[in-house]
């Protein structure tokens, strides 16, 4: 509410409880003169009834009152002294209170009610106030980097306003923290990217040198291939990185349309046949009926594809890749493993950190392809880790949530 | 930014002879978002610790600060208070009221508290716990599952600053019991949700980032996962 309003609306309220109080003290006239009218009728009858005789001078009396003190008359400006009052009585003998005594009284009582409705009217105001302050005071030490103080929990008007207060306030911390992380993370990640493109440089550069010492024209394409693969590494790496910025920017748009699991999967073990030919892998991939999830399916392939080129690795010749999937009323859930000597204990935590390379890795990796992967499930409210079997070999777990909570 | 922090918590039962501690100097620090899995056999502990987390009991000794506010100190309409806002609880058996719709008993902690309900995020939450199409059910007609998730969703409606689950999954088949590890898991990490998750279970522990083991009342090891 605006101040203007908000002044609008207290004179109003004092308004009206001023015509409040006026009405019923016009109210009360009008009762008190109906009161004094059955006083003087009882007066009259009672003398009636005492001397009939006097019946008609009363009742010319009563008119002549009447006409006297009627509103119609114009005056009723009374300037000759009380009647009774010539006889020693006083009104004051029938209110059983002196004057004095209730002029002072009236005002004590006025004096009363206006304080009390000021202070009613205060109170509240004053303590809201200081609520006010309290609460600019700490959001104010907080935008001023303080260590944010907290407040005394207090069941009143306000207290919802401090718990979301807080809430902001606490997720304010937590995307500070985030940002200074990911801020490390960038740096890390800068150095790793570096690295990256060193490695292949530097080899392709010595073959180029050996290249032009070198005589023999057989010698000469070998060398031409080592460079041709080095390049062909900084490429798939570049592919990655593009990827990678593109997810971290917020900027790859995944569709989300019905996609069917079998067809996911037999198409990523398609785009990765030769791959399987040449290690000897085999892949499994069963027919299961009709399972579906709401997402992308060209990311969704990609990174199945990732996946299934990881559990090659970890497959000896000869060795299978297997996947199955299921559908429940919360998530599709899809697993992919292989039968090969699982992940090293310590490489599991840190298998979707972006450069990580485990032990027993091959040469060729950069430690993309898992990041990438989980990157694209979570895209589509999904979720992909990875543990070893009881039985030996690597597994990956993709589940992906019809409905899932955002902040 | 630290959420809760334990100072040296003893809780003890009788007098004289018959004294017993069944926590004896807990020193604890949970971080915001921190999933955090507490492990013990019967009889350790682990279930006074969790009321003492959740204001439902109080410590005989010691400190628990909770957003930096200590709720030992509380009196009992403050405690009420702190539990509705800030504590989530899930507990093995639902704790759903009988009578009421699933509807009613999601939203309970906004009605006690006289609130408004978000509705996008009333739907968001019982979407994604896939209870949608139970609201106008009564708890029995639903089953253990389905119970709980409604449980959870009825822990998450204020937005807690804790979500304390006592045993969720110990009523629970397996299958059920890891649809309901995956959807904490899940609140923790879309959330942002800090869950403090009290289990003998070792398979559900290990989903947790750190497990904490109490042992007579005493934390014997807190180990972070990958490290």
């Amino acid at each position: 509410m605006t101040n203007k309003k908000c002044r609008f609306m207290t004179a109003f309220a004092v308004f009206l409880s001023l015509a409040g109080i006026l009405g019923l003290t016009a109210l009360y006239m009008r009762e008190y003169r109906r009161g004094a009218f059955l006083y003087l009728s009882a007066f009259c009858e009672t003398m009636a009834e005492e001397s009939p005789e006097m019946e008609e001078a009363v009742l010319a009396c009563v008119k002549k009152y009447c006409d006297y003190s009627s509103p119609r008359s114009g005056t009723r400006k009374r300037t000759a002294p009380v009647f009774l009052e010539q006889y020693g009585y006083s009104g004051e003998e029938f209110s059983g209170m002196l004057s004095g005594d209730f002029i002072a009284a009236s005002t004590i009582m006025t004096i009363m009610s206006v304080l009390g409705l000021a202070w009613a009217v205060w109170y509240p105001y004053r303590y809201r106030r200081a609520r006010a302050v309290q609460l600019t005071d700490y959001l104010e030490e907080i935008n001023s980097g303080g260590e944010g103080t907290v407040l005394p929990a207090q069941e009143d008007g306000f207290s919802h306003l401090q718990d979301e207060m807080h809430k902001t306030v606490t997720q304010l911390y937590r995307t500070r923290e985030q940002a200074v992380e990911e801020k490390m993370n960038y740096a890390d990640n800068l150095a790793n990217i570096a690295h990256q493109l060193k490695t292949p440089i530097t080899a392709a550069l010595l073959s180029l040198q050996l290249m032009k010492e070198e005589e023999s024209e057989t010698e000469k394409a070998e060398y031409a291939d080592r460079v041709a693969r080095q390049l062909e590494r900084l490429h798939s790496l570049e592919e990655a990185l593009l990827v990678i910025s593109k997810v971290d920017a917020g900027v790859l748009r995944l569709e989300r349309k019905e996609v069917d699991v079998y067809t996911v999967l037999s198409l990523a073990a398609d785009n990765l046949e030769e791959l399987f030919r040449q290690q000897g892998v085999s892949v499994r991939i069963p027919d299961l009926g009709c399972v579906t999830f709401q997402g992308d399916m060209e990311w969704t392939m990609e990174a199945v594809m990732n996946l299934m080129k990881n559990c090659i690795e970890h497959s000896g010749e000869g060795g299978a890749v297997y996947c199955d999937y299921s559908v429940n009323p919360l998530y599709t859930q899809i697993r992919i493993w292989d039968e090969g000597t699982g992940f090293a204990a310590e490489d599991i935590p840190h298998l979707f950190e972006r450069f990580y390379r485990g032990k027993g890795v091959n040469e060729k990796g950069v430690g993309l392809g898992l990041p990438l992967a989980r990157s694209v499930f979570e895209l589509q409210n999904g979720t992909l880790t990875a543990h070893n079997l009881p039985q030996g070999g690597a597994c990956f777990e993709i589940k992906i949530y019809r409905h899932s909570f955002h902040v | 930014m630290e959420i809760l922090r334990c100072d040296n918590i003893k809780k003890v039962y009788g007098a004289g002879d018959s004294r017993v501690a069944a926590l004896d100097g807990i020193n604890l620090s949970v971080e915001k978002g921190e999933f955090v899995a507490v492990m013990g056999a019967s009889g350790s502990g682990k279930s006074t610790l969790l009321h003492i987390l959740g204001g439902v009991d109080k410590p005989t000794e010691g400190k628990v600060m909770v957003e930096g506010t200590d709720i030992a100190a509380m009196n009992r309409t403050q405690a009420a208070i702190f539990r509705r806002r800030k504590v989530g609880l899930i507990y093995q058996f639902y704790n759903l009221i009988p009578t009421l719709t699933i509807r009613k008993n999601i939203l309970m902690p906004l009605l006690l508290d006289k609130r408004k309900v978000n509705q996008e995020y009333f739907r968001q939450i019982v979407d994604s716990l896939g209870i949608a199409d139970k609201l106008e059910a009564l708890p029995n007609q639903l089953s253990g599952g389905q119970q709980q998730r409604a449980a959870i969703a009825r822990s998450l409606v204020y937005r807690p600053a804790l979500l304390l689950a006592d045993e969720p999954t110990g009523n629970l088949d397996r299958r059920n019991g890891e649809e309901i590890v995956d959807l904490l898991k899940l609140s923790n990490r879309n959330l942002n949700q800090t869950i403090i998750l009290i289990t003998h279970d070792e398979k559900v522990a290990l989903e947790a980032d750190r497990i904490l083991t109490i042992e007579d009342g005493r934390l014997v090891s807190d180990s972070r996962r990958g490290k």
